[in-house]
């Protein structure tokens, strides 16, 4: 963390004093009663940094691409009074870094802003670019330990846009009450998205907080405002994100913020399936819950219905007797993925849910995707007499749905091609033997009398699932499942 | 017919309201500016029967209305009711009888007039883009001369896309629609839709005052009215007789008579524009209560 000095040290001694001086009095107040009050100072920046030390600008970290050298005072540009802050916005290719933001950070207690209902300041830029980030609330710094990150209360605004003029920009406080000691009073993040690249310019003057009885009909979200269900495993965490609020400014424009769901409030309506700990969902058991949240007593628009599904049956046949791919009770052969993102395939996912080290296969947009095991090393099944697989299905199952598995074998030769491969495949719907269903583990255990064109199984090398889920020519509309304890046995 | 089509104001006459304002109530912006004077109350509604408005004081305008307005005004208790103490006036989205949306206006007409006095309402506004909620007044005899010979005295009109800014207005011949005398009030650090404000005039012989809780904020006398003469065509369909009638009242004074007091909540039209996707559904103006006073 790099940090650029300012040398208004009258200035800032004069501020300090005053400081002092109010905290004096209100202690006579309050001794022993109520907890002490920090300052309540309104003013971030005028002319000069008001209430904060020479080394208020901490700039993200240089690591990240943060170019330190474009943060500056202009004495020559200003909204009102005598100078303004210049940032240089560099281009995307400078080898000093290709964007600039960081903090203004209060080195000292932190601020009372309990009184203020938004950040404000008079911006203007070079053209008309867009600021990525512009907020408050985050507090990281060069005397504190490197992965210290404070976003306890952090809000920010994205895609400021700018004008070529100096334009008031409002920043609500989703909650003033809880920032009573806030350090982070300012952050910024630009680059050169919005102008193909090019550097350039802006200004930040009067930046400071208010309390402006123009901002109304705040509305909080949560899941970006949408009421969303899914899937998720018992044991599984889950953290709501999109979490923000909209309000209206006096000139009839909405402004949303995203901001720490540390202002909201979370609930769940059925506390067996999650506990909701701040933004934190724990699933503990299996049912279905709806996942809500205040902002004060205001409901937040949006919600996340989960459906908290256990793991597939844990197997039991004695590992002598499986040979297998996929499976946390056996030692699995090696495979080359699980997700090849083969040609016109849509599929993404592979073994990527890890539930306290039961690994789970979840496919999403499946029209067809294959596991492949023969770079690795092909499958001798010879002495097996089954295949098995767990599948759920996230889907509502319709007419016409189904899931085929391929079994592809490389024949004597064990290359793709020469004349002697074998493939055969089941297809499961919701009238095959083991039929399809939406919402629960299914476990297909069938003879390789089922794969009838599967004539030889020595050299096995790929599994293939086919459900045309996202093809709209073909019917077969599931997209979304998981799969565990893929495995051959006798 | 355009009843109440009344935003732009000739810059000329803001211009000398603003003067005015500043020679008449000079001495009185401080504590001491006295805002009402008219204090015997002759007529109240403080909504506190819930159910339809009292029907001995309301009548509910059914059907469409004007100025390329696009509600319904309904008298189902969807739209209007009374209801903690409160009129709700509620503008819905919804297909009904060839409209988008519904929502309520009701009228004292033939039920309540009254020359000169206090007219006031405690009101919170709904907002968002498109909504033009209103309180006013139309001379009684609007079915013998028609509008704007009958004069309208709008105490309160607001697009919901400005929650912040209330406007006051007159029309009258030769001042009506655009061409309406205007004044508006940008409320300083608040706003129109999170509280309830009174909204009032006081209107006497020869003035009219326009207040907002306890800012008062424009005047309109004789002296505003407009001086242009009567366009030539305007007599072009009539008989010699007729234009010179018209001739004669307009640009006249026409706020000595009794007046009625209309309530409505409109969407769209000219002089908010459309709701866009930003505007919220249904949404609610409360009235806390409708006030009249004389001296």
């Amino acid at each position: 963390m790099k940090k650029r000095r300012f040398i208004y040290l009258k200035m800032v001694f004069l501020l300090a004093l005053v400081s002092v001086i109010n905290v004096s009095c209100e202690r006579e107040l309050s001794d022993d009663v109520v907890p002490a009050k920090f300052p309540n100072t309104a003013e971030i920046f005028t002319d000069n940094p008001v209430g904060l030390t020479d080394q208020f600008f901490v700039s993200f970290d240089p690591a990240t691409g943060a170019n330190v050298d474009g943060f500056g005072v202009d004495d020559n540009v200003a909204y009102e009074g005598k100078s303004s802050i210049r940032i240089d916005v560099p281009s995307s290719t400078d080898p000093a870094g290709g964007y600039i933001g960081g903090i203004f950070r209060d080195r000292g207690a932190g601020r009372d802003l309990t009184g203020y209902n938004a950040l404000t300041f008079w911006a203007k830029g070079s053209t008309t670019a867009t600021i990525g980030d512009i907020g408050f609330g985050t507090t990281f710094g060069d005397d504190l330990p490197l992965d210290f990150l404070d976003e306890t209360y952090a809000v920010s605004a994205k895609n400021i846009q700018l004008s070529t003029d100096w334009r008031k920009y409002i920043i609500p406080i989703p909650d003033p009450s809880r920032l009573v000691k806030e350090t982070g009073l300012f952050l910024f993040a630009a680059g050169s998205d919005s102008t193909g690249g090019l550097g350039y310019t802006f200004w930040i003057d009067e930046l400071k907080f208010e309390n402006l009885g123009t901002i109304g009909q705040a509305r909080p979200f949560i899941n970006q405002g949408l009421d969303s269900n899914g899937a998720a495993f018992v044991g599984e965490n889950l953290i709501v994100t999109g979490v923000g609020v909209t309000s209206n400014l006096a000139n009839g424009q909405n402004i949303s913020v995203i901001a720490s769901p540390n202002y909201f409030t979370f609930s769940s309506s059925n506390p067996s399936v999650a506990r909701a700990e701040g933004s934190q969902v724990s699933l503990v058991g299996e049912g279905t819950t709806t996942i809500t949240a205040k902002l004060g007593t205001t409901d937040a628009d949006g919600s996340l219905e989960i459906s908290s599904i256990g793991l597939a049956p844990t197997p039991t046949l004695d590992p002598s007797r499986v040979i297998s791919i996929f499976s946390d009770a056996y030692t699995n052969r090696p495979v080359d993925y699980f997700n090849g993102y083969w040609n016109f395939s849509t599929t993404q996912g592979q073994d990527d849910i890890n539930i306290n080290g039961n690994k789970i296969i979840k496919y999403t947009a499946l029209n067809f995707v294959g596991t492949e095991f023969q770079g690795a090393k092909t499958i001798n099944a010879s002495q097996m007499t089954h295949f098995h697989i767990d599948i759920f299905v996230e889907n509502t199952l319709k007419p016409g749905d189904f899931i085929r598995i391929i079994l592809q074998d490389l024949g004597a030769d064990n290359v793709f091609g020469g004349g002697n491969d074998r493939a055969g495949s089941i297809t499961l719907t919701s009238t095959s033997a083991t039929p399809l269903v939406n919402g629960s583990w299914i476990s297909v255990d069938v003879p390789f009398s089922s794969f009838p064109t599967l004539t030889t199984r020595s050299n096995l090398a790929q599994l293939v699932y086919v459900t045309e889920g996202t093809n709209p020519n073909a019917t077969g509309s599931i997209t979304n499942i998981f799969i565990d304890n893929i495995y051959f046995h006798n | 017919m355009n009843f109440i089509n009344k935003f732009k104001t000739e810059t000329y006459k803001l211009l000398y309201i603003l003067t005015l304002s500043v020679v008449v109530f000079s001495c009185e912006t401080d504590d001491t500016q006295t805002v009402t004077t008219f204090n015997k109350l002759v007529m109240a509604d403080e909504f506190d029967t819930d159910g339809s408005p009292n029907s001995g004081l309301w009548t509910n305008w059914i059907g469409t209305a004007f100025n390329n307005e696009l509600q319904y005004y309904t008298d189902r208790p969807e739209n209007i009711k009374v209801e903690d103490g409160m009129l709700h006036i509620t503008a819905r989205k919804e297909n009904f009888n060839g409209s988008q949306y519904t929502s309520a206006r009701i009228e004292t007409k033939g039920l309540f007039a009254q020359r000169y006095g206090r007219f006031e309402a405690r009101i919170k506004l709904p907002w968002g883009k498109g909504f033009w909620p209103a309180f006013w007044l139309l001379g009684n005899n609007i079915d013998e001369v028609t509008w704007p010979f009958c004069g309208e005295i709008d105490i309160m009109e607001n697009r919901g896309q400005e929650p912040t800014i209330v406007h006051g207005s007159v029309h009258g011949p030769g001042y009506s629609a655009s061409k309406a005398i205007t004044k508006t009030y940008d409320l300083q650090n608040d706003r129109l839709d999170t509280d309830f404000h009174v909204y009032g005039i006081e209107w006497g012989e020869n003035y009219i005052n326009y207040y907002i809780d306890d800012v008062l904020y424009n005047q309109i006398t004789p002296d505003d009215l407009p001086t242009t003469p009567l366009p030539e065509e305007a007599c072009d369909e009539l008989t010699a007789q007729e234009c010179f009638s018209l001739n004669r009242t307009w640009n006249q004074w026409v706020f000595d008579q009794p007046f009625y007091i209309i309530i409505n909540l409109a969407v769209g039209g000219d002089f908010p524009g459309s709701p866009n996707a930003e505007t919220i559904f249904p949404q609610t103006m409360l009235v806390d209560y409708v006030r009249v006073y004389t001296k």
